[in-house]
């Protein structure tokens, strides 16, 4: 057990390493000199030569590459990822001022998003080909196949614009600042997200039922005179282990969504950060943000991959 | 040892002759035209690719002509769909974007079919160690968010439809990878599999005669299904501005460029057809893959 945990977090590692020399080379290697965007316009000839020089000695830009990427990699280990090309501010700054409100939207939008997705998986999974399998599969299926900022647009347009229930953008009205205002502010890119969200989770909770309630013990339950609520509570408990497998498969969903609706509702999050720094070409706040996908999607993965070795014991003692 | 193998290919192929009139394949067309949101999502998808690929001809404007003595305006006999912010016809720019989309989604599509088909059928061929980092490499890939590995790409190389569909295709293998390999793996216990490698016949052979036409089936499934992913990917991205970058037109940038508040509350003819025009496509590919994964296997329906 133990061992299975260090071989998972040290190949996990190793691909965060592995990320972060790609990331580096990736900037390096890239077309176009940023620094010549720093260079004021109307600064000319030897003067702007000059200036570019010190804009390139200030981002350590004239050393080796090896020297700038153990510079680099040092400076990121201590929690330093650089200075915004456009503003100058640090990145680490910048994406931690944004973590606040991607969490809020993407915590909540993914409670919401199961407590709607497994109960209508079971519901489906159970009444199998009945009306209300088919209502809550459609509805899936629509979901999944409309895209987000469409029904975004849609949704501004009738809630905000013509019936003005709801606030078309950001986080807080201008001068408001109470929970009941943000409450308001998140029904929207929340509703969405966690609809995105519960649609592709319902499709994983109604087929990993459906295999439970499939196999022989179900079968033995029934033939004891069990209740079919009891088979059902034995179905449930072992489908959950395949569940959470699929939680890390939703977080490609989860992430890109929040990006597209923070983009939509101007949400302050890191998404509509990364949608700035790639109008802007802010390398650094691109690396800093593709580091924080990496780390996320890694430690979703091991989470993942030990909660499944804690639940189920088969897997325990196997490996 | 070479003529064996020729000489099983010809016989197999006159099996299937003689059985002709209920042949699967034969019986799976049956049941894939008897399922109507299958065929009507087949048509739909037909229809748009057709019209995408005649776009050039058909289109009544050209999709980059800007007019700016006719901005924005109201659909009308001369513009069926209006004009844009610049006097382009909407028409014309989403014949145009049609075909960008269905370019992107059937080529990413395709490519990460074929990469896909490959590593699972050799992760579930050789097993071992191969399988073992295969199988941890689509674990992985499948958990990667595309939409923002690309925002990341396009900010730092520059958006391209070239890179889009490379980067859509690299991160989606994963999920035809892990069919193939789970169908691999029970195929290599049959018997004309077994037989084949008694024979000695080369991997490369047994490859190529056995394992791929075996997966094949549900694996054009998957690659339905990748399609109507892919388009959805490339319009995200084109809406968050790392795919086609305007002029072209794609549905996603078209949607873009009419996020003011303005154009959404009193121009719809400029982001309701892009809009529509992605679910409907999105919509049919995914009712042509369940078509299909129904009629090869009847027994998941019921």
């Amino acid at each position: 057990m133990l061992r299975s945990l260090i071989t998972r977090l040290l190949s996990s590692v190793a691909v965060f390493l592995l990320i972060a020399v790609g990331l580096f080379a990736l900037v390096r290697l890239a077309p176009g000199d940023p620094v010549e965007m720093m260079v004021p316009p109307d600064v000319l000839g030897e003067d702007r030569e000059a200036y570019t020089a010190a804009v390139r000695e200030r981002l350590g830009l004239d050393q080796p590459i090896a020297v700038q990427f153990v510079r680099w990699f040092g400076a990121l280990m201590s929690g330093d990822l650089g200075y915004s090309y456009t503003n100058g501010q640090p990145v680490g700054e910048l994406l931690a001022d944004r973590l606040g409100p991607t969490v809020l939207l993407m915590g909540s939008a993914l409670l919401i998003g199961l407590i709607i997705a497994v109960p209508a998986g079971v519901i489906a999974a159970v009444r199998r080909n009945t009306v209300a399998d088919y209502a809550i599969s459609t509805v899936s299926v629509i979901a999944i196949a409309v895209p987000s900022f469409f029904l975004g647009m849609l949704a501004i347009y009738v809630f905000a614009v013509k019936l003005h229930w709801l606030p078309s953008s950001g986080m807080h009205s201008p001068g408001k600042d109470d929970l009941g205002d943000l409450l308001l502010h998140m029904v929207m890119p929340v509703g969405l997200l966690a609809l995105a969200i519960s649609a592709s989770f319902i499709r994983y909770v109604r087929s990993g039922v459906l295999e439970e309630l499939g196999k022989d013990y179900v079968r033995t339950i029934i033939a004891k005179g069990g209740t079919p609520a009891r088979a059902l509570r034995h179905a449930l408990r072992n489908s959950l282990m395949s569940l959470i497998t699929v939680l890390a498969m939703t977080i490609p969903v989860t992430l890109s969504g929040a990006v597209v609706l923070e983009q939509i509702f101007a949400w302050p999050g890191m998404g509509q950060l990364a949608i700035y720094a790639l109008t802007n070409r802010d390398y650094p706040i691109l690396i800093g943000f593709g580091l924080y996908i990496a780390v996320l999607v890694l430690v979703c993965n091991l989470i993942a991959d030990l909660s499944y070795s804690f639940i189920d014991p088969r897997v325990r003692t196997a490996r | 040892m070479m003529k064996r193998p020729s000489l099983l290919s010809t016989s197999t192929v006159n099996l299937v002759e003689v059985a002709d009139t209920t042949s699967p394949d034969k019986l799976a067309v049956r049941r894939f035209l008897r399922n109507p949101t299958a065929v009507v999502g087949l048509v739909i998808l037909l229809i748009t690719v057709i019209v995408s690929v005649l776009a050039p001809w058909i289109s009544p404007y050209s999709p980059t002509a800007i007019d700016l003595t006719a901005v924005r305006q109201p659909p009308s006999p001369e513009h069926w769909l209006g004009t844009d912010s610049t006097g382009r016809d909407v028409l014309s720019r989403l014949l145009a974007g049609g075909q960008i989309s269905l370019l992107v989604g059937f080529s990413a599509a395709l490519m990460a079919v074929v990469i896909g088909t490959l590593a699972g059928v050799a992760a579930g061929w050789f097993g071992g160690a191969i399988d073992t980092i295969l199988s941890r490499l689509i674990d992985i890939m499948l958990s990667v968010p595309a939409v923002l590995v690309i925002i990341v790409l396009a900010g730092v190389i520059g958006p391209s439809v070239p890179m889009l569909i490379l980067v859509i295709a690299l991160l989606a293998w994963g999920s035809p990878a892990r069919i193939a390999r789970s169908v691999v793996l029970s195929l290599r216990e049959e018997e004309f599999v077994q037989a084949a490698r008694a024979f000695g016949s080369r991997t490369g052979f047994i490859f190529f005669r056995h394992l791929v036409p075996g997966v094949l089936p549900p694996i054009v499934v998957s690659a339905t299904l990748l399609v109507a992913e892919a388009v959805l990917l490339e319009s995200s991205l084109s809406f968050l501005g790392a795919g086609v970058q305007p002029p072209q037109s794609s549905w996603g940038n078209m949607l873009n460029e009419a996020q003011s508040l303005t154009v959404l509350s009193s121009m719809p003819w400029l982001w309701v057809p892009p809009g529509v025009m992605i679910a409907v496509t999105v919509l049919s590919a995914m009712a042509v893959g369940d078509g299909i994964r129904d009629a090869i296997d009847p027994r998941k329906n019921n």
